[in-house]
């Protein structure tokens, strides 16, 4: 006798090791199966629950031990996938780039984040987070278990090329089954650093744009300067041209300068992304007079 | 398919579980709706409907549950009841609905037809033609207040449980009207009213979402139960929405800045039914009267249909837009003549407001008295200015702030007109026990039942906690209408004053028991309402520079009320409600550690006998405060309530 | 699927979807009173319970997540003296959460409490700018207007107090 009259219960696997996990995985290979680390996105998702269709057979990824180790070194930190967001912020506040702890912490408040994986956020489908682009800014790279008959292997990539060049998440469709086992963050030191978000990625796309630069900075003004600009509902911006512009940009920067970097960061934008709202283009707009304000603060006070 | 639910499910779980099936489309007729046939699931559509298929509200009906044509997006269209919640949504996702647009909308002219045009109108000049338009004294100031349609999506979900035992029908769900719930049960099952029992439960009903849908609920719920033979649960999500108004208003004044002459028109779209349109117009028109001296002054009310949700009452009936648009026009005239608001409102809040049939006069002068502390709280006469400045070439630092002021009077209740309409009472019973039981139908738990035990403890000069007793949500021996914003704290608490006086004489005379029904609403009346309770607030924003975000920094506030019980309780009343209305009106609260969002709130006393709801006052004017802090701010004719970050971003374009 | 779990201190083993979702497994299978509210998702915040003693949005979390898992919700914690803190501090305060959000803003706050209850100096939290930020941040998942910041902070640092009090009281009498 079924549980509910018209609803089968989703069979849950609850494998302990990543051995476990490829089994599991390649078993059920045929059937329509859902990978779960802290479930918070999966579950917010309308129609959700009951659904005939989904969820028939789900890999719970909690007993897996090693998706919590942290090992650091002075080079960098390896963070387990099922590591929380909340843990991160609390473990790397001192030694993280500032620009990645604020861009966790505006992922969600304090008792959400307690339930976000890094791992989870790194693999929304269908949505770019603000902490994934910051994370490829920062050059992170993440170890992929790839799950085969009998065997797995481990594969370090950037984590770029978890997503296509517009940020939609493809790992799955490259390796079908691979899950995202660690993340490894280098520890860097930059002169300048800004991160700033606006809007709701998840409850409103349409209206939230974020932007992060790192850079070093002398006299002369920015020197190896990387920067990526978010748009939830397409993708990210994150392209040398973008970073030349800000490179060759004079400092302290005046607002003609600061009209003519928007002016090209639009038009990038609008050639690879397509075009944007206008509240994000007056927020990001908006982002851009800030940064270049801090900016300026920043050359004056060396 | 209902038998063999009841002989597989209804004995197992003793209830059965069901969903109600709301239209995502608008103004299409049905061509064929059709269940799935092999869950495990009952249907129950009009055809089930034993009765009428009618809920009927005040002078409006509207069908229960679609029949031939869509009229509204979220209109019932059909309930699916089955063993569990997983059943009845998977059923509910398989439901074939196939529909064509209407190609000419049809309109129940007998049932919901628009109002005619309500109008107002004086003139103390023999010859109008004086001041003219063209006439050069006088400067012709025009403009445009809208506020737009807001869906009221606080995720509330209303379960009504119904069922049937010996002979007796019983329905337990939230709700603010359950004289409503009992009438359409009634209609709707064929049961006589004196075997239904409506069981009320707690809710908080922040913009009336409870008056009217569980009524609608609850009949169907009634007539699931009825034709599966079993309990029957039904949830659905609790929809409301406030109307879509344009006030178009232009005043003459003349050089001096004295207003002459004013047209006022408003269009309020109230959705696909109509209930008590007559009323929204009584009530808009009074929040039209503006609080200056006029000589001449025509206003029109129109009400409109739209293909959207019936909005009968979201927190207000039409006042607070109104009495916000009237104030945001202040902002316009003074702009015109170059001067502050406040400067203006000082030289024009004098004499007397003309008395109407909708309020008796005021005099205008005692408002300077309710804003002068405000003003020095707020530090509004350097701040104005100074904000004033960061328009156009004068600025020399980019900032985007700003600073409104509104003032003006309440009203309570519903009009005397529609009192006269209704048969609501309540009943007072003197007891052989020298104790005193108040009886009304709508529910009164909380604060508003304290209130009314302690205005009959003062009147009949009892000492002892259970001396008065109060039944809430009797239907069965009273009607008292419903509980929607502002209503209860309206005329009710004088009625019940003079009736306990009656009954204190009464009871010289005769020995108790001693019973007196009397009226909710007050039906003697002169003026459709009276003024009750006076504000001034004043608001102060900023905008966010990256997000666009309207932000209220501070918001100081003076308030005159009728008698004053808890003026603690009180306090954290208005502030809910001014949080309330800041929220509606789209401002965020400042997060700002240096500058935390803080509401300086004072409550006086006018010591008149009873209450006075202050919701739609207090919603008013802070809407027109921030609305004209927003267009300070802003520099903008073009904004709307609510407003939005994009329209914050698209007038900073400048 | 069959979980295995305590709710409000009863143990129970139920017989749920395995992705049925906590707030609705406790309206329909434990019936609890106090989650009115049905999202399903949409974060409206209005569902919080103690999972674990940790506050979480039990819409968000699935039943296979629940096995042996502690749950408290309002229905439970209005009857303990923890929840008299928070009352209490309402009480003093004059300010109070609406009846939509009282449950889940109420356990919210204990679960701030809990977080800093064994910290030596209050004034530190309260001058603490980013804790401040963190606990305003939490407070703005409850999707409910009824209440600003400034009270917010102000009811938890009252709690606070009234925590530590009686706190102080039950070691003084276990000493004693």
């Amino acid at each position: 006798m079924p549980l509910y009259t018209e609803l089968r219960s989703p069979n849950v696997h609850e494998p302990k090791t990543i051995g476990e996990y490829a089994d599991t995985v390649i078993n059920y290979s045929g059937s329509a199966t859902s990978i779960w680390a802290g479930g918070t996105y999966i579950m917010s998702r309308p129609d959700f629950y009951p659904s005939a269709a989904t969820n028939v057979e789900i890999i719970n990824l909690k007993d897996i031990e090693e998706l919590y180790r942290i090992q650091r070194n002075d080079r960098f930190s390896e963070i387990g996938a099922m590591v929380s967001l909340n843990d991160i912020a609390l473990l790397g506040n001192n030694i993280f780039p500032r620009s990645l702890i604020q861009a966790i912490e505006s992922t969600a408040c304090r008792m959400m984040r307690e339930r976000i994986s890094i791992g989870g956020t790194l693999c929304l489908k269908g949505l770019n987070s603000p902490l994934s682009s910051v994370l490829v800014l920062l050059d992170t790279a993440v170890e992929v278990v790839i799950p085969k008959r009998r065997n797995f292997t481990r594969r370090w990539m950037h984590v770029s090329r978890l997503y296509d060049k517009n940020g939609k998440f493809i790992l799955n469709t490259v390796f079908p089954n691979a899950l995202v086992s660690k993340i490894r963050i280098i520890i860097q030191d930059f002169d300048f650093e800004y991160f700033s978000t606006a809007g709701k990625p998840v409850c409103n796309p349409d209206e939230a744009v974020s932007l992060a630069v790192v850079s070093k900075l002398d006299q002369n003004g920015l020197t190896s300067p990387r920067a990526i600009i978010t748009i939830p509902s397409m993708g990210y911006a994150y392209s040398k041209d973008i970073d030349t512009l800000l490179e060759s940009m004079p400092l302290p920067a005046n607002e003609n300068s600061t009209k003519e970097l928007f002016k090209n960061i639009m038009a990038y934008i609008s050639d690879n992304l397509g075009p944007i709202t206008p509240i994000q283009e007056a927020r990001l707009n908006g982002m851009m007079k800030d940064m270049v304000l801090s900016l300026n603060q920043n050359i004056l006070s060396l | 398919m209902a038998d063999n639910i009841n002989n597989s499910y209804a004995g197992v779980n003793q209830r059965c579980c069901g969903t109600l099936i709301l239209s995502e489309t608008a103004e299409e007729d049905i061509i064929s709706l059709e269940t799935p046939e092999n869950s495990h699931c009952t249907p129950i559509t009009w055809q089930d409907i034993p009765g009428e298929n009618i809920i009927k509200i005040l002078s409006g009906s509207m069908p229960l549950l679609a029949k031939d044509t869509i009229s509204y997006k979220g209109q019932p269209l059909v309930a699916m009841i089955g063993p569990d919640y997983e059943t009845v949504l998977l059923a509910a996702k398989e439901i074939k609905l196939e529909t064509k647009k209407t190609e000419q909308r049809e309109l129940d002219l007998e049932t919901c037809s628009e109002p005619e045009e309500l109008t107002l109108s004086w003139s103390n000049q023999k010859n109008i033609e004086e001041h003219s338009e063209e006439s050069d004294e006088l400067k012709k100031i025009e403009s445009t207040f809208v506020s737009k349609s807001k869906e009221i999506d606080n995720f509330k979900m209303i379960s009504c449980i119904a069922w049937e035992k010996d002979e007796r029908l019983h329905v337990e769900l939230p709700c603010r009207w359950p004289d409503l719930v009992k009438d359409t049960v009634a209609s709707a099952t064929g049961y006589q009213k004196k075997n239904i029992f409506v069981h009320t439960l707690e809710c908080l009903s922040h913009y009336d979402e409870y008056a009217i849908f569980p009524a609608q609920l609850a009949a169907i719920t009634a007539i699931a139960a009825l034709k599966m033979n079993t309990t029957v649960e039904l949830r659905s999500t609790l929809l409301n929405r406030s109307p879509e108004v344009t006030v178009k208003r232009t005043t003459w004044c003349n050089l001096d800045s004295k207003p002459i002459r004013e047209e006022v028109s408003m269009t309020a779209e109230l959705g696909a039914f109509l209930f008590a349109p007559e009323e929204y117009q009584r009530q808009a028109i009074t929040g039209l009267i503006p609080n200056y001296e006029l000589q001449s002054f025509s206003a029109k009310v129109n009400i409109t249909r739209s293909n959207l949700l019936p909005s009968f009452s979201c927190g207000s009936m039409g006042y607070s837009v109104a009495l916000a648009s009237s104030e945001a026009h202040i902002d316009y005239i003074a702009d015109m003549f170059k001067v502050s608001p406040l400067t203006w409102r000082n030289r024009n809040l004098t004499g007397k407001r003309k008395f109407t049939d909708y309020l008796p006069a005021i005099e205008l002068s005692p408002m300077k008295e309710l804003y002068k502390d405000i003003l020095e709280k707020s530090e509004y006469r350097r701040k104005w200015p100074s904000y004033h400045l960061q328009k156009g070439n004068m600025s020399l630092l980019d900032f985007s702030r700003g600073i409104g002021l509104a003032v003006g009077v309440g009203i309570s209740g519903i009009s005397t007109t529609l009192a006269k309409m209704t048969k609501y009472s309540a009943r007072l019973n003197y007891t052989t026990k020298n104790n005193i039981t108040l009886s009304v139908s709508f529910p009164a738990k909380g604060q508003k039942g304290y209130l009314l035990k302690e205005i009959i403890s003062n009147e009949m000069r009892f000492h002892e906690d259970g001396d008065v007793i109060l039944f809430e949500s009797d239907t069965s021996s009273v009607s008292s209408g419903p509980d929607i914003l502002s209503r209860i704290n309206g005329r009710l608490p004088r009625q019940v004053m003079s009736s306990c006086r009656k009954l204190l004489r009464q009871a010289k005379t005769h020995e108790p028991p001693l019973s007196l029904t009397f009226d909710v609403d007050d039906k003697k009346n002169p003026c459709e309402f009276e003024n009750r309770g006076s504000m001034a607030i004043i608001v102060e924003v900023y905008t966010d520079d990256i997000t666009f975000n309207p932000v209220v920094r501070n918001v100081w506030a003076n308030i005159v009320v009728g008698s004053l019980f808890d003026k603690k309780e009180m306090e954290s009343r208005l502030k809910h409600e001014i949080i309330d209305a800041l929220h509606f009106s789209g401002a965020e609260l400042s997060k700002d550690l240096k500058h935390p969002f803080n509401v300086d709130i004072n409550i006086d006393s006018s010591n008149i006998d009873g209450l006075c709801g202050m919701e739609q006052t207090v919603s008013g004017l802070v809407q027109a405060a921030f609305f004209s802090a927003m267009r300070q701010c802003c520099g903008s004719n073009k904004l709307s309530i609510p407003i939005s970050s994009r329209e914050v971003a698209e007038s900073q374009e400048r | 699927m069959k979980v295995e779990l305590v709710v409000d201190g009863k143990t129970l083993s139920l017989n749920v979807s395995s992705d049925k979702p906590l707030s609705e497994l406790l309206r329909e299978d434990v019936e609890i009173k106090s989650l009115s509210t049905s999202c399903t998702g949409r974060l409206c915040g209005k569902c919080i319970v103690l999972l674990n003693d940790k506050a979480a949005l039990s819409c968000l979390v699935p039943a296979f997540n629940v096995k042996n898992a502690t749950i408290v919700t309002f229905d439970g914690f209005s009857k303990t003296k923890e929840c008299k803190d928070i009352e209490n501090a309402y009480q003093s305060l004059g300010i109070e959460p609406c009846q939509d959000c009282y449950a889940s803003r109420t356990l919210l706050i204990e679960n701030i409490l809990r977080r800093y209850e064994d910290t030596d100096f209050i004034d530190d939290i309260f001058s603490d700018e980013d804790i401040l930020k963190e606990i305003m941040e939490e407070h703005e998942l409850i999707k409910c207007y009824c209440m600003d910041s400034t009270s917010i902070l102000a009811i938890i640092k009252e709690s606070l107090n009234n925590r530590r009090k009686r706190n102080a009281t039950v070691y003084r009498t276990k000493i004693s």
